[in-house]
């Protein structure tokens, strides 16, 4: 009986929020009391041993021996840590806005989100333990558009869209997938089989003016906001002068009104028309063209929106790295970075977080990715880079799987330590989504409860709470 | 830094045993041992296990971590260019892919780093039969057997629009009729001297597959797991293990399923290589993969070594860790099957032919 409730109670938490009703089910006001063998507070930091009190869906105690408030809900396991965010995922995002072209700046992935759909994917990454991802549409584009950060469990009606704004999405040098031309074979069962021929990447020159193009698209934002601002100045100015001139007139108010109708009279006798004298406050300021595209650029120049730039070659991160230098307030995180090793210190240098899928691609898939290396994380991290791992962004399945690829990059030689961060407080703190991401008092209380270590293969998430809520129940 | 050498310093000399004890030694099935020690002698391994007699004067190396036998990649394209395909005619059973094989091929080396020290080297699928398939050491590309295999398929991917077999039915006739003759390599395989690689995409490739297995006392494998989760009981009739269809990251979660089942079903699965479309080191992440939907660590392990090797009809040269064995061992961190580990030493023939260098 109590496991049947709970389903509904699951089906109904899930359905209610995602269609934005008022949640009915589960009101997150309940308390709950976690019972851990170990709480990683943040990585490298845990408590042995510990209670968490969760109250209104936010963290309100962590220590030994929380007394049990009357009604709450207890929940035990070997190890509790904060729940997983994918950086660079596609979960959410329709096929048809995944590979968009016709994306500009102003774009929003929010506009696109499916709230409702991917309800299979979305759970299968949630039981994985992944609760918020960084999603961007129109990867194929050079410029993407504004991607957000969404939970993927609801909390309440309107949380499931955290940030709608987070990062302006671009890409250099990547290679059109279709380029390559590709052979059906038709399976009986009515699916097919689709060959692919390796996909011709894009001429060298041409891949160097897509970054031209970018930084072009940077100064004009940055323009766009000078004159803004510059407007915004002449405007006030102009209302002064309106304000002295008033003051003016009024002082002289019984003259001027005299000489204005002699003024009249003398034109009326010439049979001439009066004209009203000229003052220079008459004309205001000329307010410049608003432009959707030039605002979200101009925001990007100005650091209050963050840019992500999926880039891999050489050539192609030296040049971004030389000519985006300009932009001293330009908040840029490079996602992919195949070939990035050589410029460890310049971007730990200038704090560019680094988005890395340690995924060993195909062989011969595409151009820009011929020189992975599965130590990439862990060299960057060493060299002081904030590394952040993610997905990758072009399959909405992958997300799940989103803890294999923080332990594949221990595998490539990163600490322990920095490979969670990278896919929890890492991205949280970068992508300014602060209220998760730790185990800590006043955080939302994302949280998985496991059976071991959360980058072991054989750990089993037990439970996962979003927002205070139990989005996935342990077994019976 | 892991290891020491604690009585010899020198490089490995000559016909001198080499012994490796590690915290855990897998032998390429069953449960792992531990602090289980490898001896090795002129390239082979002459005991393996607990309590084992020390030869006096070996090297005595002590692995903090793994010790796996070297993984097996079963079903590869590794080496033959295009030479994979030939369309002239549906029935090529006496061709033998060991000619077209180029040893110098850069898969075959990004295997071995990856520590898939044998593979098989096959046709590619999509012809009712194309020939027959052979077994490859990675390392040097030694030919240990030119004739492995059969490879069959009885997928849709065999029938062509423009000649025989035109139809599934015509197709499953065609292998029917060539496998009663019992002439020649089909012959081999009829009477269960030469084992068979059956290619299935579908369910009903999967399920003509085990009925032509079962109607013809074939053994060895079919290759195709996918739609295999059903079917469970109508494969383990049929006596033929299943080399699986690659599971990677974002994999559907039907592949990981079927998976299961036909373990559970008591069916003999391996993990397909499917190189070079695959990268190798993807190979454990499919493993992983499992292990996370549920398929017990023993078994993901043996389906890249012991079991796998079995299926794929190179039980007696590959995938274990046994006296007369040829020494192809894997130096780990930490188990494979978790994807944290490291590969720290490839070994083939008693000799380190990856890694450890820097220590």
């Amino acid at each position: 009986m109590r496991k049947l409730s709970n389903r509904i109670l699951f089906a109904l938490s899930g359905f209610m929020a995602s269609a934005a009703l008022p949640a009915l089910a589960a009101a997150p006001s309940d308390s709950i009391v976690i019972h851990a063998g170990e709480v990683i507070v943040r990585p490298g930091e845990t408590l042995k041993d510990v209670d968490i009190l969760v109250v209104d869906g936010v963290i309100r105690r962590i220590e030994a021996g929380i007394e049990v408030p009357d009604g709450a809900r207890e929940l035990t396991g070997a190890v509790v840590c904060a729940g997983l965010f994918d950086p660079w995922s596609l979960l959410g995002v329709p096929a048809g806005e995944a590979s968009f072209t016709g994306t500009t700046p102003g774009t929003r992935t929010s506009d696109s989100y499916d709230f409702q759909g991917q309800v299979f994917n979305k759970k299968q990454a949630l039981r994985a333990g992944v609760t918020s991802a960084r999603v961007q549409a129109g990867w194929r584009a050079s410029v993407s558009g504004l991607g957000c950060v969404v939970s993927l469990a609801p909390t309440g009606a309107g949380d499931l869209l955290v940030r709608e704004d987070v990062a302006l999405g671009a890409s250099i040098g990547l290679t059109d997938p279709s380029s390559g031309g590709s052979s059906f074979t038709f399976n009986s069962d009515g699916s097919f089989t689709v060959t692919e021929a390796r996909p011709k990447p894009l001429d060298p020159f041409e891949r160097l003016s897509q970054i031209d193009k970018l930084v072009g698209s940077l100064a004009s934002g940055r323009s766009y906001r000078i004159a803004a601002n510059e407007y915004a100045h002449e405007l006030e100015e102009w209302r002064e002068g309106i304000t002295k001139k008033v003051k003016e007139l009024e002082k002289d108010f019984k003259k001027a009104k005299k000489s204005r109708d002699k003024e009249i009279e003398e034109a009326k006798e010439k049979g001439k028309e009066f004209k009203e004298e000229k003052y220079k406050e008459d004309k205001p300021p000329r307010q410049p063209k608003f432009n959707a595209d030039k605002e979200v650029l101009a925001s990007v120049v100005n650091g209050e929106t963050a840019l992500v730039v999926e880039v891999h070659r050489t050539a192609e991160l030296r040049n971004l790295l030389e000519k985006t230098a300009q932009f001293t307030r330009l908040r840029m995180v490079i996602a992919g970075a195949t070939e990035a090793e050589d410029f460890a210190e310049q971007l730990a240098k200038r704090q560019i977080a680094v988005i890395v899928n340690p995924l060993t691609p195909a062989a011969g898939a595409y151009d820009e990715l011929d020189g992975h290396d599965p130590m990439l994380a862990g060299i960057l991290a060493e060299a002081g880079v904030q590394v952040l791992i993610g997905t990758g962004g072009r399959s909405a399945g992958a997300t799940r799987d989103l803890v294999l690829l923080a332990a594949m990059a221990v595998g490539g030689g990163m600490e322990s330590d920095d490979a969670l961060a990278a896919i929890t407080s890492a991205p949280a703190r970068v992508f300014g989504v602060t209220d998760r991401g730790t185990v800590e008092f006043g955080k939302q209380a994302d949280l998985l409860i496991l059976d071991g270590q959360p980058l072991s293969t054989t750990t089993q998430v037990l439970a996962v709470l979003v927002g205070g809520r139990v989005v996935v129940e342990p077994k019976e | 830094m892991l290891q020491l050498a604690l009585l010899l310093a020198a490089p490995v000399a000559g016909s001198d045993a080499v012994v490796i004890q590690a915290d855990h030694l897998f032998l390429g099935h069953g449960a792992p041992i531990e602090d289980g020690v490898v001896v090795i002698r002129d390239g082979k391994i002459t005991a393996a296990g607990v309590g084992v007699k020390i030869p006096e004067g070996a090297v005595m190396i002590e692995h903090e971590g793994w010790i796996t036998p070297g993984f097996f990649g079963s079903f590869t394209l590794d080496g033959i260019g295009s030479e994979r395909r030939d369309d002239t005619r549906p029935l090529m059973p006496e061709a033998r892919i060991v000619h077209s094989l180029r040893p110098h091929a850069a898969s075959l080396a990004r295997d071995l780093r990856a520590g898939v020290t044998t593979i098989t080297v096959n046709p590619d699928t999509g012809k009712p039969c194309s020939g027959v398939s052979a077994l490859v050491k990675t390392h040097e590309a030694v030919v240990v057997t030119a004739e492995l295999q059969l490879c069959l398929d009885i997928s849709s991917g065999a029938v062509r629009t423009d000649e025989h077999p035109t139809s599934l039915s015509s197709l499953q006739a065609l292998l029917d009729e060539a496998l009663s003759e019992g002439d020649g390599t089909f012959g081999k395989a009829a009477s269960g001297d030469l084992p068979v690689l059956i290619r299935a995409r579908d369910r009903q490739s999967t399920r003509a597959a085990a009925a032509l297995a079962h109607a013809h006392g074939l053994r060895g494998a079919l290759f195709g797991s996918y739609w295999a989760e059903d079917l469970v009981d109508e494969v383990a009739a049929s006596g033929l293990g299943v080399v699986c269809d690659p599971v990677s990251i974002a994999s559907n979660s039907r592949a990981m399923r079927s998976i299961l089942a036909l373990a559970k079903g008591g069916v003999d699965i391996g993990f397909g290589l499917v190189s070079p479309q695959n990268a190798p080191e993807n190979l454990r992440v499919g493993a992983a993969l499992c292990v996370r939907a549920g398929l017990p660590a023993n078994t993901a392990l043996a389906a890249m070594t012991g079991t796998v090797a079995r299926i794929s009809g190179a039980g007696d040269h590959a995938g274990i860790i046994a006296v007369g064995r040829d020494a192809d061992i894997l130096l780990w961190s930490g188990s494979p099957i978790e994807l944290s580990s490291r590969l720290e030493e490839v070994w083939v023939d008693g000799k380190r032919v990856h890694g450890g260098e820097d220590k």
